[in-house]
């Protein structure tokens, strides 16, 4: 991994979230649904690459429980030791 | 001038209702008149529809004052009204936070993941019903043979219907859609749906299973957090909710790739591209055709129009679903386009809690049917498809086929 490499910091509000699946159907590689059907966001941190991937998660999202921005280079930085 | 009568007519089954398209043409937001002579606000762009799904300020109860009833008496919204009708409400016509909580006890059976796992039983479910239309040979028809019975023998495993009750189960939710029948007899079907399902939770409680009505009377039924009532409610929810749609769409389904060979062959030599296609179909055949209905428990600003507090609301999900402004040349069937934001399964804190089942029935009924008849048609001759348009779920009542 390239240091510094733009990444996009990605949540989602489980208090909002209606378990209608868009999310982990869409992309499961980064969201996923627990035993109650509620969002778990397995990768928090992603590649900025998956911008469209995750702005299209954010679209489809009926409560509007996701929100992704630019994630500051520290926070890439101390995740993943670039 | 008089505002326009809501429902339109439909004309064409591949196309929304004239009217409403010129409507649709004049602005996002307006007002259509009601058989009651009320008026009601109509939403036809796709923005201004979601942003109004989304908002809990509009309200899904038919109980409260100022909601739109799109026909006198129960017959009106099926949707609503099966639901709502025969005793206790439903979380479809639920407001939060009463509405979430009952959802969140069922969200855990309709994950993405969840779904997946019955994928091998709907293909197994769908092979008998393509071993009957094999049995039944030319010309046969392919919505009593398919599209009505997989949705409902996918709900009996779902629901937990012992196979020795499945004849009687099918038997009520043929009748409950049957859009032939009085309203007398939906009455009655309706009763008997309620008896039938007081039997089988009945039966869950004695000897449970693994099955949603089992693991719902273990868990929450048992500790206090589902009142029996609200069970069920639930499990008629299901029912109504999870027949008539997924029917309904299959058949159009069915009916529009047969029309178009390219389409057919193109998914029978590209499986993969079905999934997206489905999302395509949804969205060109909104089979909730008659809108989703809310009432204004605020005032709220809907594209420079302000709606007050005790107003109807009509969403037309199939009128966004052709708003240009999202689909790029709405008109067109294309199936590669990308239409995973279509508003058929809904938007807000009711979408559609089966839509990951819903779309598993299309893709696998789809992807079987082209493989056991790749050379299916239309059988020659006159009257071999007859759609519904008199429904307020949009349909397609018979579709006889050769091979
Ligand atoms: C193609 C098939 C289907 C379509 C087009 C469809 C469409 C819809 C729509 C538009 C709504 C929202 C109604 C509103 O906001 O007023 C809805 C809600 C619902 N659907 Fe579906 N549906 C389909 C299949 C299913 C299936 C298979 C099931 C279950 C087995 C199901 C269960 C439900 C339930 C429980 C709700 C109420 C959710 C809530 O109020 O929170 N649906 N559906
Ligand atoms: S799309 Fe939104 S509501 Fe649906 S599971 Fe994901 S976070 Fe929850």
């Amino acid at each position: 991994m390239v240091s510094g490499e733009p990444r996009l910091a990605v949540r989602a509000d489980r208090t909002r979230c209606c378990g209608s699946g868009n999310c982990a159907s869409i992309l499961p590689e980064m969201f996923d649904q627990d035993d109650e059907g509620l969002v778990v966001v397995r990768e928090p941190y992603p590649d900025a690459g998956l911008r469209s991937a995750v702005d299209q998660a954010v679209l489809l999202c009926p409560v509007q429980a996701i929100e992704a921005s630019p994630a500051e280079p520290v926070d890439a930085r101390f995740r993943f030791g670039g | 001038m008089s505002l326009p009568a809501y429902p339109m007519q439909r004309s064409d089954p591949y196309g929304i209702p004239r009217q409403l398209a010129e409507l649709a043409a004049r602005g996002p937001v307006d007002r259509v008149r009601l058989w009651d002579d009320s008026t009601a606000w109509i939403v036809t762009g796709w923005r201004e529809a979601r942003a109004v799904l989304a908002d809990n300020r509009f309200s899904a109860d038919v109980g409260r004052p100022g909601y739109p009833h799109l026909r006198p008496g129960f017959r009106g919204s099926r949707l609503a009204a099966a639901a709502g009708g025969a005793g206790g409400a439903t979380m479809l016509r639920m407001d939060p936070p009463a509405h979430d909580e009952l959802r969140r006890l069922l969200t855990g059976f309709f994950t993405v993941r969840r779904i997946a796992t019955l994928r091998p039983m709907v293909e197994e479910r769908a092979a008998a019903c393509l071993d009957a239309v094999q049995a039944a040979g030319p010309p046969c028809d392919l919505i009593s043979t398919l599209a009505v019975p997989l949705p409902s023998l996918v709900l009996c495993e779902l629901l937990g219907v012992p196979v020795a009750d499945r004849p009687h189960f099918e038997e009520l939710s043929v009748a409950l859609i049957d859009s032939a029948a009085t309203q007398r007899q939906l009455i009655g079907t309706l009763r008997g749906l309620s008896d039938y399902l007081e039997e089988l939770v009945t039966g869950k409680e004695k000897n449970p299973e693994t099955d949603l009505l089992s693991v719902l009377v273990q868990g929450p039924v048992r500790d206090g957090r589902m009142s029996r009532a609200d069970l069920l409610g639930t499990a008629r929810l299901l029912l109504t909710a999870g027949h008539e749609t997924s029917a309904s769409m299959l058949s159009l389904t069915l009916a529009t790739l047969l029309r178009d060979r390219t389409a057919w062959d193109f998914l029978g030599s590209a499986p993969e591209a079905i999934p997206a296609a489905v999302e395509e179909l949804l969205r060109f055949h909104t089979i909730a055709s008659a809108g989703l209905s809310r009432v204004a428990t605020a005032d709220v600003t809907v594209a420079d129009q302000i709606i007050r507090a005790g107003e109807g609301v009509i969403v037309s999900v199939e009128a966004a679903n052709r708003d240009p402004a999202a689909f790029e040349d709405p008109d067109r069937l294309r199936l590669d386009r990308g239409a995973r934001h279509h508003l058929s399964f809904g938007y807000g804190v009711h979408q559609c809690l089966g839509q990951a089942l819903a779309r598993v029935e299309l893709q696998v009924a789809i992807e079987r049917t082209i493989r056991r008849f790749p050379t299916l048609r239309v059988a020659e001759g006159e009257g071999r498809i007859e759609f519904a348009h008199d429904r307020m779920i949009h349909g397609v009542h018979r579709l006889e086929v050769a091979w």
